[in-house]
């Protein structure tokens, strides 16, 4: 019995951690940083979001996700054009 | 958003619902009339052009209140346009304001204002811009005014500096939440 609580333990130990998903958004219109702040904050209303990061040099906001959760382009799309930018790609990676 | 020039002292509160709509309270000393103006303002963005290096907007903006001077109080309304276009770069922006009110001489006011970065900033970084506005006052006699000033902000202040062609200080300074 003993071993198969060990056994028991060893597995949950080494299995797979959450994986949190990072998302890089295209925008357009990523200008001026006082004005961004829209699509940041928007976003950060989402709960299955962990943080935004913006890059105005490259026209990106990274988006990460909490471990095990997941968000659809539609939910992007709609938050980003919501918060008055025009979303031009998005690329998902776990 | 706290405004001083050598025409007024403007305050303004104001609270975003959409990002197309902005209501607010806005208060203006009007220092030629000897006017204070009061006014529930609704402002609406009726165009915006994202583009990869840069963004366009068009506002309608609107208020209805109350101007108060030489002891009367009068109804009052204004309407106005501004439109601005800049990139990271280059700054461009125009904006008229016509004030319907029996006790402001001062009624149809419009500025232009342009101005550079010196560095391209990172998103959270301090952005710096010089730049000069040009104001245009038809009902004064020395009608227009141009003022250099330096404008400063980060993601959540942003702050304007300046002295104008009729050495008034111009201080603004902006905080969103």
């Amino acid at each position: 019995m003993r071993k198969l609580f060990l056994s028991a333990a060893l597995v949950t130990g080494i299995s797979a951690p959450a994986m949190a998903e990072t998302i890089h958004v295209g925008v357009n219109g990523l200008v001026c940083a006082f004005c961004v702040t829209g699509i940041e904050n928007s976003l950060k209303k989402i709960p299955a979001i962990e943080s935004v990061k913006v890059d105005l040099d490259n026209k990106l906001v990274t988006i990460t996700t909490k471990p095990d959760k997941t968000l659809d382009d539609k939910t992007i799309t709609e938050t980003i054009t919501d918060a008055g930018y025009n979303v031009t790609n998005i690329h998902h990676k776990k | 958003m706290q405004m001083n020039d050598g025409f007024e002292n403007s305050l303004m509160l104001s609270y975003s619902p959409t990002a197309k709509d902005a209501i607010g309270l806005r208060t203006d000393y009007m220092r030629n009339d000897d006017v204070l103006l009061n006014t529930l303002t609704y402002n609406r963005l009726l165009k915006r052009w994202n583009q990869p290096e840069s963004q366009g907007n068009l506002f309608l903006l609107t208020g209805l209140g109350a101007a108060e001077g030489n002891g009367n109080i009068d109804p009052a309304a204004t309407l106005g346009i501004e439109a601005d276009w800049e990139t990271r770069r280059i700054y461009f922006s125009y904006e008229n304001r016509l004030i319907g009110s029996s006790a402001i001489d001062d009624s149809f006011s419009q500025k232009f204002r342009t101005g550079f970065a010196p560095y391209v900033a990172d998103y959270d970084a301090v952005h710096t811009w010089l730049m000069v506005q040009i104001d245009h006052r038809p009902s004064h006699d020395d009608e227009i005014t141009v003022t250099p000033f330096i404008r400063l902000f980060n993601t959540e202040v942003l702050g304007e500096l300046g002295i104008s062609s009729k050495k008034d200080v111009m201080f603004n300074v902006t905080f969103q939440f």
